[in-house]
């Protein structure tokens, strides 16, 4: 059951984390746009999306996907104040955001090791030079991924801290994960554009 | 005291209006529904045609991503004003699509492998 509100009765942290979300939206969407087009000029991009560790970003993906659903979880316990449940669910969430971020470290590691940085310093001698823009989209949008990862882990782990310690703000629970959402979203699109093009 | 309580939590602590506006759809199949998308969308890019495979898993990340905004964001009991913003940053992209891709189109591939 739900209750139609109005734009004024929004809550004041929920109408922010929105206006957040958007703005992010705009500076992700703009990074997926000008790789996207690029992607479809240069053939030579689709070589490079070959040394990517697809399995590894298949995992990534439910990953972030099954936090998403842990996040909501937290929520809907967040609205009954039932501090046990809310503790619960935001662990399993920092569990998959630390997976997340591992598993993504293992890449980084296995990439630079084969020459694939992000100045591209070994393409760039060997005179490839739109192949050297491929990773530079790709640390790019990655890691600035990746920073949105530890910041959404990060809030939520103090709001759940503050939530549960407190018995009071459970509403931040939401705003969090709302916070969490969009990085999960923003990853839906990153996945198959980078991974699985080739 | 007027209450949302969602289905099998009627024994908890009841919950103000205010603080819960939205519906609370049966998050599990949204879920599931997210992950049998996923597995589309991986099986998808074994086409042999780079530009079949992204139109259809663009248009399944589409897909994703609304039922994450609709249903665990809960967008869609929001206000048409949350709407409005997400749809100026739609409107910026565009802009920005419009506005860079002469640019990209224009470069030649021998201008970027001799700076």
């Amino acid at each position: 059951m739900n209750t139609k509100i109005t734009w004024r009765e929004i809550p004041q942290a929920r109408l922010a984390m929105w206006a957040l979300i958007a703005g992010e939206f705009a500076i992700f969407g703009g990074l997926i746009v000008m790789y996207t087009l690029n992607r479809l000029k240069y053939e030579s991009w689709g070589e490079m999306a070959q040394h990517t560790n697809v399995i590894a970003g298949t995992i990534n993906t439910l990953v972030l996907l099954t936090s998403s659903f842990f996040v909501v979880k937290a929520h809907e316990a967040a609205l009954h104040k039932n501090k046990e449940k809310v503790k619960m669910w935001i662990w399993l969430t920092l569990i998959c955001a630390l997976l997340f971020l591992g598993i993504k470290s293992y890449e980084y590691y296995h990439e630079i090791l084969h020459g694939f940085t992000l100045p591209g310093t070994q393409l760039l001698a060997e005179g490839k030079h739109v192949e050297t823009m491929y990773w530079s989209f790709y640390y790019t949008m990655t890691g600035l991924h990746g920073l949105h990862v530890i910041g959404g882990a990060l809030a939520l782990f103090f709001v759940m801290r503050h939530a549960t310690k407190t018995e009071k703000d459970y509403h931040r629970i939401e705003v969090a994960g709302l916070y969490w959402h969009m990085v999960d979203i923003v990853w839906i699109f990153l996945f198959p554009l980078i991974y699985l093009i080739h | 005291m007027n209450t949302n309580q969602p289905e099998g939590l009627a024994h908890e602590i009841a919950v103000p209006k205010k603080e819960d506006y939205h519906g609370h759809p049966n998050y599990l199949i949204i879920y599931i529904s997210l992950l049998i998308l996923f597995a589309i969308t991986v099986f998808a890019s074994l086409i042999p045609n780079p530009l079949v495979v992204f139109i259809i898993v663009f248009v399944i990340s589409i897909v994703k991503g609304s039922m994450v905004l609709l249903y665990f964001m809960h967008l869609k009991w929001e206000p048409v004003l949350i709407w409005i913003l997400l749809g100026l940053a739609l409107m910026t992209l565009l802009f920005l699509t419009l506005g860079l891709y002469p640019d990209i189109v224009s470069v030649k591939p021998y201008l970027v492998t001799k700076p």
